[in-house]
């Protein structure tokens, strides 16, 4: 008996032991930094500053005084729920054409996961190019080309557009990816769930909505969840599409942490925003797990 | 009969690899030159110009100090990108100094180095700390103005605007004549923002002294200019279109021929006759706001660079710093950035497409305000007020508040 437990409790700490490496880079480059971060919001902490004092809630308190922080949250927000939304609203139709036996679907799916594999930044500068009001702007002069320059818009400048312009870019890039997890999720359903209803008499919506939309709830739960925690701490995009601007238009939570902290080198500030922003993220991607999981379990 | 095949071929390509890898004794005179280079420092130097130009300048340090490779690497915003190596202690050896990276024990004291002496007097005064001691030297003197295109200026009998008023009935003009007067990449904020800040400079340029002792306030020293400056907004000629462009946009439409002006400096210019070798275009200072005031232009010592305190080869970045301020060193580097000397003894021609700020060049009409702050960051000031005067441009702030949040970053920044 007691052997039997030793082998157990040995083989369960070589186990553990494996995960020993990844716990230690985990440690390294996830925790210690986070908990630095926690220790440096509340003191005064600059890397011009060489005396770090205690500060307590002040740079918290803060925070919830600075309207550019306040514009800079509604921002992020706007920007997270409507890339989130748009990103699935695109992403399952297009993952439910292309699960169809149409000949070139290999080749479009490839098209349309390609934009996913380059770095944000790099298609933040490619799209800065087709937005731009210069003579050289592709959207404007092909608005233009083709009659319709009464559609030209001041894409990135004008503040009341621009962050609508930058959801557009990220629902752009990320509805490839979005449609890959949802054309996986669609093979795992059995055919037999469509044969049936057919049989029940069903319309194509009706099969759509109640087997279909209801199956896709575990792609759903990873996408609407990475889409929000991207969304909220967006950051690579807007720098090369926007920087923020016009103003402090398209400023977002991260853009404005590493503004307060690298230009304004106000670290303990820009390290309380970070923990802000940290909870912040952990309650709503709690919220939606709770949400979607019960929606998962529905299925079992 | 598959696996044979598969097997060789794996051993070929292994031993391809490990073959690239090994230290190829049989070709040792190919691998001597990279041998040699072990032996030599790297010192880092990051820079807003573009290091191709830098050869002929790179070529001659190395040749004069051969224990030692100097490696230039282009960089797009010099005050984020430094201050989160600094904080991470990774900065390159060379650094952009301010205020704060004097304050922070980041830039090695230089006082009494023998090249200090070498800077001209006015290049000194610039980079000398208020108790006397020196961190940074200015590698070249910046400036910029607003480039014209002298075909066009020429063909619609156009003439050199004194005034800022007159600038605008030349905006006129040009727009009746179906020729976009000015484009400004102000994406960043940086462009408007430091045309306003020329215009601003012909109602008194010096005040930031006054401003840091707390004696004075932009809301006083700069409504008029800005107020002055603001009027192009109102007439139409620079908006929020300029917030959809960036500065490549804004220079390839010059260049093109496609706009007759833009406000841009000598650190461009060298990349311009390169991309459009027969455009003739001439720079003028900034009009001033009313008849007979100096007209200015906007530059400075690019706030001077220095020795990063930790870097592993002090000894190593001070050679370069001692090179850069010989005569033939600071003017081969001039050669490249086309700015203006900063050493005594070094004779330039400048550039024909900027001779027409030479005036304001020699008579010192040349000021950055950001880079005289001496008790606050320039770099963060001045980003601060781009972003400000973007504000302002969008209709989000009138010229009061703008220069009262101006005040307040100021006073932010003053008592933390």
């Amino acid at each position: 008996m007691i052997s039997a437990k030793k082998k157990k409790f040995k083989s369960a700490i070589e186990y553990e032991i494996l995960l020993l490496p990844a716990l230690l880079g985990f440690a390294i480059i996830f925790l210690y930094p986070a908990v630095k971060s926690i220790i440096y919001s509340f003191t005064d902490f600059s890397v011009f500053n060489r005396t770090i004092s205690f500060i307590g809630l002040k740079n918290f308190i803060d925070i919830f005084h600075d309207d550019r922080l306040t514009a800079a949250i509604k921002n992020s927000t706007l920007y997270a729920v409507s890339f989130t939304v748009l990103q699935s609203a695109f992403a399952i139709p297009l993952a439910v054409a292309l699960d169809s036996k149409i000949k070139t679907r290999n080749i479009l799916r490839t098209v349309y996961y390609m934009p996913h594999i380059f770095s944000a930044l790099i298609i933040g500068y490619v799209w800065s190019f087709n937005f731009s009001t210069s003579s050289f702007g592709l959207i404007n002069n092909t608005l233009k080309d083709i009659g319709l320059g009464f559609l030209a818009q001041n894409w990135l400048g004008d503040p009341r557009i621009a962050i609508y312009s930058c959801i557009f870019v990220a629902v752009w890039q990320g509805t490839g990816y979005a449609m890959m997890l949802y054309v996986a999720n669609l093979q795992s359903i059995p055919r037999e769930m469509y044969e049936s209803a057919v049989i029940d008499g069903a319309s194509p919506f009706q099969s759509f909505r109640h087997i279909t939309f209801s199956f896709l709830a575990p792609a759903m739960t990873i996408t609407t969840l990475t889409g929000m925690i991207g969304g909220l701490k967006v950051y690579e995009q807007i720098v090369a599409l926007t920087n923020g601007g016009p103003g402090y238009a398209t400023e977002t939570l991260t853009t404005a942490l590493m503004y307060r902290g690298f230009t304004e080198n106000r670290y303990g500030y820009a390290s309380a925003l970070a923990v802000i922003m940290m909870i912040g993220i952990m309650i709503i991607s709690f919220i939606q797990l709770q949400i979607l999981s019960k929606r998962e379990d529905k299925l079992l | 009969m598959k696996k044979p095949v598969a097997l060789l071929s794996s051993c070929l390509i292994v031993f391809s690899v490990l073959s690239g890898c090994g230290n190829g004794s049989g070709s040792n005179d190919s691998t001597k030159p990279e041998e040699q280079d072990k032996n030599k420092v790297h010192i880092s130097f990051e820079t807003t110009h573009n290091p191709a130009l830098f050869a002929e300048f790179k070529a001659d340090f190395e040749k004069k100090n051969p224990n030692i490779i100097l490696d230039m690497t282009y960089i797009d915003d010099n005050n984020n990108n430094s201050a989160a190596k600094l904080a991470a202690g990774t900065a390159p050896d060379i650094i952009g100094v301010d205020a704060n990276r004097v304050k922070g024990g980041f830039a090695l004291d230089l006082t009494g180095q023998p090249f200090i002496d070498r800077l001209t007097d006015t290049a000194k005064l610039s980079v000398q700390e208020p108790d006397g001691k020196f961190y940074k030297v200015p590698l070249d003197t910046w400036f910029q103005g607003i480039m014209y295109n002298k075909k066009i200026f020429a063909e619609n009998n156009i003439e050199v605007p004194k005034t800022w008023d007159e600038f605008i009935k030349v905006c006129e003009k040009l727009k009746a004549a179906g020729i976009k007067p000015i484009s400004a990449g102000n994406k960043a904020g940086d462009v408007l923002g430091k045309e306003a800040i020329g215009v601003i400079l012909s109602t008194g340029a010096i005040n930031e002294p006054d401003i840091e002792a707390g004696k004075a306030t932009y809301s006083e020293r700069w409504k008029a200019g800005l107020t002055e400056w603001y009027k192009i907004v109102q007439a139409g000629y620079e908006g929020t279109d300029s917030f959809g462009m960036t500065v490549d946009d804004m220079i390839n439409e010059f260049l093109a021929g496609k706009v007759a002006m833009i406000d841009m400096g000598n650190w461009q210019v060298a990349d311009m006759h390169e991309k459009a070798p027969d455009l003739e275009f001439d720079t003028m200072p900034y009009p001033s706001v009313e008849a007979g005031q100096d007209r200015w232009i906007v530059g400075g010592s690019g706030g001077g660079f220095g020795v990063y305190a930790q870097s592993k080869h002090k000894e190593e970045a001070l050679a370069f710093l001692d090179y850069v301020m010989t005569p033939e060193g600071n003017a081969l580097y001039i050669k490249a950035s086309q700015g203006g000397p900063t050493v005594k003894g070094v004779e330039t021609e400048i550039d024909p497409s900027m001779s027409g700020v030479s005036d304001a060049l020699e008579a010192g009409r040349v000021y950055a305000p950001w880079e005289s702050l001496k008790k606050i960051g320039g770099g963060a000031f001045i980003r601060t007020w781009f972003k400000i005067n973007q504000e302002l441009i969008a209709g989000g702030k009138t010229v009061d508040q703008a220069l009262k949040e101006l005040d307040d970053y100021v006073a932010s920044q003053l008592n933390p």
